[in-house]
């Protein structure tokens, strides 16, 4: 699995974060409008931010003064993929379970 | 339940009992996945999936837990590993005898955990809903 897989489902595994992901699925968003959504402190907030930003879910842009938080079109591709990934990895484990079974010179029970 | 599992079937030929050693039995295993440390085959195992390249149970590849053990029939186990942060997946194999050998179905409903745990954004989250149907439509 690629690094970048990697980075998407930790970015994805704090209740926190996904609840972030929820929060910016209805539109951009300041650091200090989902902070006042949360019971952190701007700092926790920001930082949660900056692992969903690594894991390629969420992008940032800044205008003026201010700097607008949204989800990054294709983001959740990497964890999509991996799935694809995990079936492809099935039909090839069970190809060697087959070879295996069969080509063994058995007793038949 | 498991609308986002994955689920394939293969026939093997060979009797259900010579397949299910080869699902539980460490050395078996090794011969087309990997050497576990313990076997299979009883419930509330711990066990692990060894590297290649060490037979040490230092050196983890993955990692799960015997949940159900029916020989020949059915065995559940946990399927983890570190690429997915350490997220408990599930396993199951299914051995049904056929003439001539063994129809196996294989279970993997590690998607259905995820969404459970994803499934804490709410109703209102329409950015997932769009995310979960596309994983259907992927599998």
């Amino acid at each position: 699995m690629s690094g970048h897989v990697q980075s998407s489902f930790h970015a994805l595994a704090d209740p926190t974060r996904r609840e972030i992901i929820a929060i910016l699925s209805g539109g951009e968003a300041r650091l200090s409008d989902i902070t006042a959504k949360f019971d952190m402190t701007r700092p926790a907030i920001a930082k949660h931010l900056g692992v969903l930003r690594d894991g390629g879910l969420i992008e940032v842009e800044a205008r003026g003064r201010e700097r607008f938080h949204r989800l990054r079109p294709g983001g959740l591709k990497p964890v999509t993929d991996w799935i694809a990934h995990y079936s492809r990895f099935w039909d090839e484990t069970l190809d060697a379970l087959k070879q295996a079974v069969e080509a063994e010179d058995g007793e038949t029970p | 339940m498991s609308d986002t599992a994955i689920v394939k079937t293969i026939i093997l030929k060979a009797p259900a009992e010579k397949v299910w050693t080869f699902l539980t039995v460490p050395e078996k295993l090794g011969h087309w996945f990997h050497k576990t440390d313990k076997p299979l085959d009883t419930a509330g195992t711990e066990f692990a999936w060894l590297k290649f390249d060490s037979d040490t149970d230092d050196h983890k590849q993955m990692w799960g837990r015997v949940l159900e053990a029916e020989p020949p029939r059915r065995l559940v186990h946990t399927f983890t590993h570190d690429g997915i942060e350490g997220l408990e997946t599930i396993v199951t194999w299914e051995l049904t005898p056929i003439t001539g050998g063994t129809h196996l179905k294989l279970t993997h409903e590690g998607l259905d955990k995820r969404k459970d745990q994803l499934g804490a954004l709410g109703d209102h989250d329409k950015g997932w809903e769009g995310f979960l149907s596309h994983l259907r439509f992927i599998l």
